[in-house]
């Protein structure tokens, strides 16, 4: 919220600087975001008016003007097209820097000396619009600085309210919280209310009385057609941000501004009938002050006449009964709406206005009398207007009665970890307004002042009482922890030994956003219109939750190669989201760490030759991250819709699935041209931290023998298949298989491939012979020819005394 | 024959200097000193003389015989040292040559900032707790005594999918909320982890990280909330520093407080930086969750990580954190 300096300091009495108000605004949670000056210097401007207007001898479009500038009389030539004879204007004398820099000169203008130069609002940096000269009202004094007349210099401030201080959005609000911080005065509201002359009285009624805890009105009639809004009202508005429109809804904004008082202005001559305040029927509809047509709901509280709604309650007038530059008659309303009969009601209509902001916070039951007095009072001395008396209906009191709310000095020291004296609680709350009467000491029924909603419960008045203290003089001091049992711990927290494995080959870590754009979400995953969408995304790339953390990879991947990038290798962790019906509202979220690996598949080195990534140099990341359960670990040929069919593998941890790795698949090379396309891998966090303490086998001294096997074998067989045929035997002699060779080509039949095993053999108690091992031998290919149809290349190679 | 004795010794010298490696000085040696060498040749035939010149002649020739021998070893010891230096020269490499193998990878500055605050927090007895970023309103907001049109729903612009139903979390504070319904107090967690909010400019992301610490017991006070936190962010910081405690609004604490630093003491300039929010938990949260809120008082705090690591590295937008562009990456390393 905006608010003028001069204004502020009109309500309360305080010697400090602004920078020192603003100071100790903030330090009691009205936080003052800038200080700006309210206008630039006007230095060297004054009030002027033309005594004569004659036209250029040289210039179509230039005036000859003589200027009454107080002192002396002044010749100026303008070319503004609304200059005339009589008007009152602002005079830049010879001499004046703009607000823009330029500086005004003695100068001859087509052969005519001007000596000064008249001005427009938006020359002076007043307003952004411009229509010609500014037009000062005829009383404006002439030879007066305009900044003097203008009432300037001053300073906007600008409060950034939290939303339980509804009782701040005014000057009068602000003030009040001012004259606590400074234990200063704050001037009464005592406007003087207006005789009433008219007999004319606007007839009200409230049907739904729990939304309305009052509402007054008052006519106020015979406003002159010539009323303008004066200057120093127009400047306050424009100083708190709120456009000029009328006089009538002027008054309404600037008693708002002051009081915090929403009021609305009707022309009396479009209202048919009584005011009544009740709920809108389905269906029926209103023309707002906007223009916009808004078919209300049954829950929306409106003010209507005999014809229908005439305002959407505590929030926008209707354009029917709106005051306009021909309106004579006016009824001002002065109501309090509910919060809860506005709440929401912003968003079901997509309208938000000062009002409505104010009385979704909550507006002081107790203001809208004396508010419509003031603006009453203002409407008739301003128009030279008359009016009616006023009628006031209530409906049910906002608060229930009675409103007190118990304090115990004991749990106020409890929960500031200090004891604060009786008397200083006492008088914290008593100088915000609230009324205190103790029974017993140390103890206090406390009714909190009718202008703040947000005192409720007793923690509302202690932090009442800390703010006012302040908190910087509370205590700040380390009490004895109470922990929790450690039992509550049951793993040792350890997110990072995964992620860096991975940082050990050369990974970079990703953090990329969890909504990813649906083509290529559906592309990678084919969720299509499954996908968990975003009702309201901030873009349409920013949509689909991600089922795959791919879909933030390649986009970063892609952005890392426009940057001429070659080499990129990248991981995430994090969240993916995939529908579940087993899950908390049918989503899974599963934590997941994925990575990228693109380029070459070393670092560029002046010794080496660059080698293309292949699938085994990414399979070797995904086995380093499965170090700990690597005899766990197995690859299944698989066929996934982003990856490439012949180089892609389900990843299984004790034969369940727990990921995919693989090359993305060629039908992604249109989405990324000239690229080779990467590979990838993501796995279930989960299953990387599942891992049993390790049980300890003592190593066998015994001596190791070693017997490669070259084996022919169809194509169609895997080296898994190789490999389970032997395990499959479950002879403990064999230690490990290792496949060291693979060969396809010369010497080798076509239709099978040559592959070289190489198996350990050992015992644990004794020196294992050769007709031991030669017989294992023997059984070993007997399987291997029979459950894969794999035969002998040649001999065995000798024994390795390891 | 003194003469010729002398020649030989000039003539055997010379051969063992003129011997340019190993195998022509051992044959140098086989010629002069072996059994059928010139010197050995001399000495069988001293039988010939009389014994008065053979004594003579004998000490002549020895010394001839000792003067190549040492010849013979100093050559040898030479000619060694220069094939060992040889060998040494051959063998030499460039150091200055860059080294093999993989250059490891970053760790995201958001991480890394994450953890260090996890590793402070969890050194003062804090677990690390997470929960889900698909989240209820009642999680996210009612459990927060923030009800449905609540004027703090504005604060936060919140994403919404499954046609309104489901929300993603606009803070970490729906972990106090889950942890309270699962334990009894004391509870002395920490919250980590990615928020949503709707909004998107120079100083906000429609994703980033906060941390929520919760520390709910029997006498926890406002006092000890400020010792910690002044505490957390001077070890955060490496440094001694000046704190604000403003008063400020949350629904889910009473008393709040935004705490500022002073710039000064953080070496970035004159001026209030806001670093995070705070306050003790509002007795309707604690209820809500089902904690009984006369027995037990709780503070809570929520901290961007984002703020941080940018106070902390000198990032000064934050989009930069989220392009993952590798020159920005490997500056973590």
């Amino acid at each position: 919220m905006k608010i003028s300096e001069q204004w502020l300091r009109e309500w309360v009495d305080t010697d400090a600087d602004v920078e020192t108000i603003a100071e100790r605004l903030t330090m009691a949670g009205l936080e003052v975001d800038s200080i700006e000056p309210a206008g630039p210097s006007l230095q060297g401007i004054v009030v002027g008016e033309v005594l004569a207007c004659d036209p250029h001898p040289d210039a179509d479009r230039l005036k000859v003007c003589r200027v009454d500038i107080g002192a002396e009389s002044l010749d100026i030539v303008c070319g503004a097209p609304n200059v005339a004879v009589g008007l009152r204007v602002p005079v830049a004398t010879v001499g004046t820097r703009m607000p823009d820099g330029t500086k005004i000169k003695a100068a001859r203008l087509r052969g005519v000396a001007s000596s000064g130069m008249l001005c427009s609002a938006s020359e002076l940096q007043l307003s952004s619009e411009s229509n010609g000269l500014w037009l000062l009202p005829p009383d404006a004094p002439v030879g007066t600085s305009l900044a003097d007349y203008l009432g300037l210099p001053d300073h906007i401030l600008e409060v950034d309210l939290t939303p339980n201080r509804g009782d701040c959005l005014s000057v009068r609000g602000i003030a009040r919280e001012a004259a606590v911080a400074f234990d200063s005065n704050l001037r009464a509201l005592a406007p003087q209310a207006m005789t009433a002359t008219l007999d004319i009285q606007p007839g009200v009624r409230i049907t739904a009385k729990e939304r309305c805890a009052g509402y007054a009105a008052q006519h106020v009639g015979g406003l002159a057609p010539t009323a303008a809004t004066p200057v120093w009202m127009h400047e306050r508005l424009r100083r708190s941000g709120v456009r000029v429109i009328n006089l009538p809804v002027d008054i309404g904004n600037y008693v708002m501004l002051e009081t915090g008082q929403p009021m609305h202005a009707f022309d009396a001559d479009k209202l048919a009938g009584d005011i009544v305040v009740r709920l809108a029927g389905a269906g029926e509809r209103i023309v707002t002050l906007d223009g916009e047509t808004v078919e209300l709901s049954d829950s929306t509280l409106v003010i209507a006449d005999d014809d229908g709604p005439v305002a959407i309650a505590g929030m926008i007038g209707g354009q029917r009964t709106a005051v306009d530059d021909g309106t004579r008659n006016v009824v001002f309303e002065s109501a309090c709406f509910t919060p809860a009969a506005v709440a929401g009601q912003g968003r079901r209509y997509k309208i938000h206005t000062d009002a409505l902001h104010r009385f979704e916070r909550g507006v002081d039951p107790e203001l809208h009398e004396s508010a419509l007095a003031q603006a009453t009072r203002l409407l008739c001395e301003l128009a030279g207007a008359d009016c009616g008396p006023v009628i006031h209906v209530s409906g049910q009191p906002v608060f229930a009665e009675p409103r007190t709310i118990g304090l115990d000095a004991g749990r106020l020291a409890r929960l500031l970890g200090q004891a604060v004296d009786h008397d200083v609680i006492e008088r914290s709350l008593t100088t915000l307004g609230a009324k205190c009467s103790s029974s017993q000491s140390g103890q206090w029924q406390v009714q909190p002042p009718s202008w703040r909603y947000d005192l409720a419960i007793e923690v509302d008045l202690i932090e009442e009482v800390a703010r006012v203290y302040g908190y910087d003089r509370l205590q700040a001091e380390a009490a004895g922890v109470e922990l929790p049992a450690l039992s509550s711990q049951k793993a040792l927290y350890d997110p990072d030994s995964a992620a860096a494995v991975l940082r050990q080959r050369g990974y970079h870590e990703a953090i990329t956003f969890s909504f990813v754009e649906p083509e290529l979400h559906d592309a990678l995953t084919g969720v299509g219109d499954a996908a968990i969408r975003l009702d309201n995304p901030i873009s349409d790339q920013l949509v689909d939750m991600r089922q795959t953390l791919w879909a933030g990879l390649l986009p970063a991947w892609a952005y890392n190669t426009r940057r001429q990038q070659t080499r990129v290798r990248l991981y995430e962790q994090g969240l993916r989201f995939v529908r579940d019906e087993s899950s908390e509202h049918g989503i899974a979220q599963r934590p997941t760490i994925a990575g990228l690996a693109a380029g070459p598949a070393e670092p560029a080195h002046w010794d080496q030759a660059a080698r293309p990534l292949d699938f085994f140099d990414v399979r070797g990341d995904v086995e380093a991250l499965f170090a700990a359960n690597r005899s766990a670990l197995t690859f299944e040929a698989a066929e996934h819709q982003a990856l490439h069919p012949g180089r892609s593998a389900r990843i299984c941890l004790d034969g369940c699935p727990v990921g995919w790795i693989g090359q993305l698949a060629p039908a992604f090379a249109r989405r990324y041209k000239g690229q080779a396309l990467p590979y990838l891998f993501e796995v279930d966090a989960d299953a990387i931290a599942r891992r049993a303490p390790v049980r300890y086998q003592t190593p066998s001294d015994q001596p190791r023998v070693r017997r490669d096997l070259a084996l022919l074998v169809p194509e169609g067989q895997s080296a898994r298949s190789l490999l389970d045929a032997i395990q499959g035997l479950g002879d403990e002699l064999i230690q490990s298989i290792d496949v060291f060779d693979v060969f396809r080509g010369e010497g080798v039949e076509s239709g099978f491939k040559s592959v070289a095993l190489s198996l350990i053999f050992q015992d644990k108690t004794s020196t294992l012979d050769d007709s031991r091992v030669d017989s294992i031998i023997t059984t070993v290919t007997g399987a291997l020819r029979s459950r894969c149809g794999a035969r002998l290349r040649g001999e065995e190679s000798g024994v390795d005394q390891g | 024959m003194t003469d010729q004795l002398e020649q030989l010794r000039e003539q055997g010298l010379q051969n063992i200097a003129d011997s340019g490696d190993l195998q022509s000085l051992d044959a140098t040696r086989v010629a002069l000193l072996g059994k059928k060498g010139v010197i050995t040749a001399r000495l069988k035939t001293l039988g010939e003389l009389l014994p008065e010149e053979r004594k003579v002649a004998g000490a002549a020739i020895n010394n001839v015989k000792q003067a190549l021998s040492q010849a013979l070893d100093a050559r040898k010891a030479q000619l060694e040292h220069e094939s060992v230096a040889a060998q040494l020269a051959e063998e030499s490499v460039d150091v200055t040559l860059p080294g093999r193998g993989e250059v490891p990878g970053a760790m995201h500055p958001i991480t890394l900032t994450r953890r260090r605050i996890e590793a402070l927090f969890v050194r003062n007895g804090f677990e690390v707790v997470e929960g889900p970023e698909i989240e209820d309103d009642y999680h996210n907001f009612e459990a927060l005594n923030v009800p449905p049109d609540h004027p703090a729903r504005a604060m936060q612009d919140t994403f919404y999918l499954d046609a309104a139903s489901l929300l993603l979390r606009t803070h970490t504070s729906p972990v106090q909320i889950r942890t309270m319904e699962l334990r009894q107090p004391p509870i002395r967690v920490i919250a980590p982890g990615r928020v949503y909010r709707c909004d998107s400019d120079r100083t906000h992301s429609p994703m980033f990280h906060q941390v929520e610490a919760l520390y709910v017991a029997r006498r926890v006070s406002f006092a000890e909330l400020r010792a910690e936190l002044q505490a957390f962010l001077e070890a955060f910081f490496e440094t001694d520093l000046k704190l604000r405690f403003r008063p400020s609004y949350f629904p889910f604490t009473e008393p709040s407080a935004e705490v500022d630093i002073d710039g000064r003491s953080l070496g970035t300039g004159a001026g209030w930086m806001e670093v995070l929010g705070c306050g003790m938990v509002h007795p309707s949260v604690l209820e809500a969750a089902g904690v009984d809120s006369l027995e037990f008082t709780g503070y809570a705090l929520g901290m961007g990580i984002e703020r941080l690591a940018m106070l902390r590295y000198g990032v000064t937008d934050l989009r930069q954190f989220y392009n993952n562009d590798l020159r920005m990456l490997a500056q973590f390393v």
